[in-house]
């Protein structure tokens, strides 16, 4: 009886699964892999005053994401067991859910910053721009180009050494941008150096830098962009990302009203 | 260049020799130097439980990409010194890194009392925060000696006069640096004494900007150096230790650094036999894949000096 009784348990779950994915789609594991690594984020979450479900109403509908395909990894992801608990604060509710959305369903992330990059401040949109190291797309080149442009100042924690400049939203664009060109070997080894913008670094040598990177940008892009994956071109075509929808989301990238001459700080 | 690596006590791991004296060809040499401050031993224990293939004591052996590796777990100042002086070794350094006077290994004595007691690999002069290495960094009883401060000799009328003046690194970041001269570009140092202890006291220039307390710190103990690759996993690494270690490929941080999986992905990456830009790549992404608080962002990078790039391509 208990045989028959596991049996029966383990033909539902797998039609349950089946229903999303079709039993030999190839995604459902590598979305249940994906999904575990978020386990310890989103029990963060459960842990600052929200629970599962709540948790996945926030993500399915406040991000109006209801892919069934999405909802599944996140749900896998939610009943992981607790694997650790992060110190301090805890990460932020928009690093977990934008993170996964790009991990899962890229186009919607897309189509989800083109409505809201520019109602965020400083802090969140570096946020969701060290999202654009998960995803292998040509878009989040250029969105990481296009945000080069946003100097303005993001807060953050410096208690040494002295002295140190502010840390801008460009500069953590540039950064990525430059950590993913790295890692597909478009960028010179002999910049490598250059990869990383930090508080020590002082601004003119940020704008040297950001010269540089420019430089290699416009003559190398088209050549880099189109060795590359495009949303735009995905198969089976995206139904939620339309052209019109990447254009919208540089635009207010570029749209954010720029800060200069950001002080020396003691 | 391959090294031999005795183990002179039983190996208890299957699949290798259970005898004494037992000779195995390493084609990789990593030292984890554990210090105070760390953070990373937990993840490299777990790692090596599940990934070494036999132990001896402190060293570990790993089968990697060309072949097996052995890794040492180093926990005080004259193993990080033999760590430094190993041919081709790839080192791994976690701990604080006492704002460049370097390592210290005295946590479970109480802490450093003198400047002596740190792992002097540092600049000539170095700018502390006392207060911090006293109260945050479990040295509650660390003492200068009059002697240990910097001073200008040619102005014997003010006591405690430094210089400071900024460095810029190669990768275009700026270190704080100090001298007992002036010259081009430096700025003049006073002593402000706060408190009634002699080291509650701080280094400022004429703006009133706290600044730090110039000491005599130097590189009394840094060896002769043959390694390969060295991460320092410390905060602002690159800025205290640049000048310091110029022979082979160094990793270090400009920024604040919080993680305990860089140094478990630096094992990795060598045990895989990933090329330098790879490394830095994986430590980035460790970091970034633990940093709970602040939004993500790459932290880490790394130089070969030239002197190294010179001896590889020979």
């Amino acid at each position: 009886m208990t045989v028959k009784l596991a049996i029966v348990a383990a033909l539902v779950h797998t039609l349950a699964a089946g229903a999303f994915f079709g039993i030999f789609d190839p995604r459902a594991a590598q979305i249940a892999a994906e999904a575990r690594v978020w386990t310890m984020r989103f029990n963060t979450m459960g842990a600052v005053g929200t629970d599962d479900c709540a948790v996945v109403a926030f993500v399915r509908d406040d991000l109006n994401i209801n892919d069934p395909v999405f909802t599944y990894a996140l749900g896998c992801a939610l009943h992981e067991p607790y694997t650790e608990k992060p110190p301090r604060n805890g990460i932020s509710n928009i690093f977990a859910s934008v993170v996964f959305v790009a991990r899962v369903a890229p186009d919607k992330w897309l189509a989800w910053l083109a409505n809201y990059y520019d109602k965020l401040d400083p802090r969140a949109r570096a946020t969701v721009l060290g999202t654009m190291r998960y995803t292998p797309y040509a878009e989040s080149y250029l969105v990481l180009q296009a945000a080069l442009q946003d100097q303005n100042e993001v807060p953050m924690e410096v208690t040494n050494p002295i002295p140190y400049w502010p840390i801008r939203v460009g500069d953590i664009a540039y950064s990525w941008l430059c950590h993913k060109l790295a890692e597909h070997g478009d960028w010179p080894p002999a910049y490598d150096r250059w990869n990383v913008i930090s508080p020590t670094h002082p601004i003119a040598n940020r704008d040297e830098m950001f010269a540089r990177l420019n430089a290699f940008w416009c003559t190398n892009s088209p050549v880099i962009l189109s060795n590359l994956p495009h949303l735009l071109q995905a198969t089976p075509p995206s139904t939620v990302l339309a052209p019109a929808t990447l254009d919208a989301l540089l635009e207010r990238i570029r749209r954010i009203p720029l800060v200069t001459n950001a002080p020396l700080v003691f | 260049m391959k090294l031999f690596l005795t183990l002179c006590t039983t190996l208890f791991c299957a699949g290798l020799p259970a005898q004494p004296d037992a000779h195995l060809t390493v084609t990789q040499t990593i030292f984890v130097v554990l210090a105070d401050g760390e953070n990373s031993s937990a993840d490299v224990y777990a790692y090596l439980a599940q990934a070494a293939i036999g132990r001896c004591a402190d060293t570990y052996i790993v089968t990697g990409a060309t072949g097996l590796c052995a890794v040492h777990l180093v926990t005080d100042q004259a193993g990080f010194q033999r760590a430094l002086a190993t041919d081709n070794a790839n080192i791994v350094y976690d701990g604080h890194a006492n704002f460049g006077l370097g390592p210290s290994f005295m946590q479970a004595h109480g802490g450093c009392r003198q400047l002596s007691d740190f792992m002097n690999i540092g600049e000539p002069l170095v700018g502390i925060d006392w207060a911090y290495l006293c109260y945050d960094q479990g040295n509650p009883d660390f003492e200068i000696a009059r002697a240990d401060y910097a001073d200008d000799p040619s102005t014997p009328e003010e006591y405690a006069d430094a210089w400071m003046y900024y460095e810029e690194l190669p990768d275009g970041a700026v270190a704080l640096r100090y001298a007992t001269a002036g010259g081009d570009k430096r700025m003049r140092l006073h002593f402000r004494r706060r408190g009634f202890r002699p080291t509650r006291s701080m280094h400022v220039t004429e703006e009133p900007r706290l600044i730090r307390l110039v000491v005599r710190g130097g590189a009394d103990d840094l060896p002769v150096q043959r390694w390969r690759r060295l991460f320092i996993k410390s905060c602002y690494s690159g800025q205290y230790f640049f000048n310091v270690f110029r022979h082979g490929t160094f990793f270090y941080s400009n920024n604040e650094v919080i993680s305990p999986y860089p140094v478990t992905a630096f094992i990795k990456g060598i045990v895989d036999g990933l090329t330098d830009r790879a490394l830095c790549l994986a430590l980035n992404d460790a970091e970034n894949a633990y940093r709970p608080i602040e939004f993500p962002m790459p932290r880490y990078a790394y130089y070969t000096s030239f002197a190294a790039q010179e001896v590889n391509n020979h």
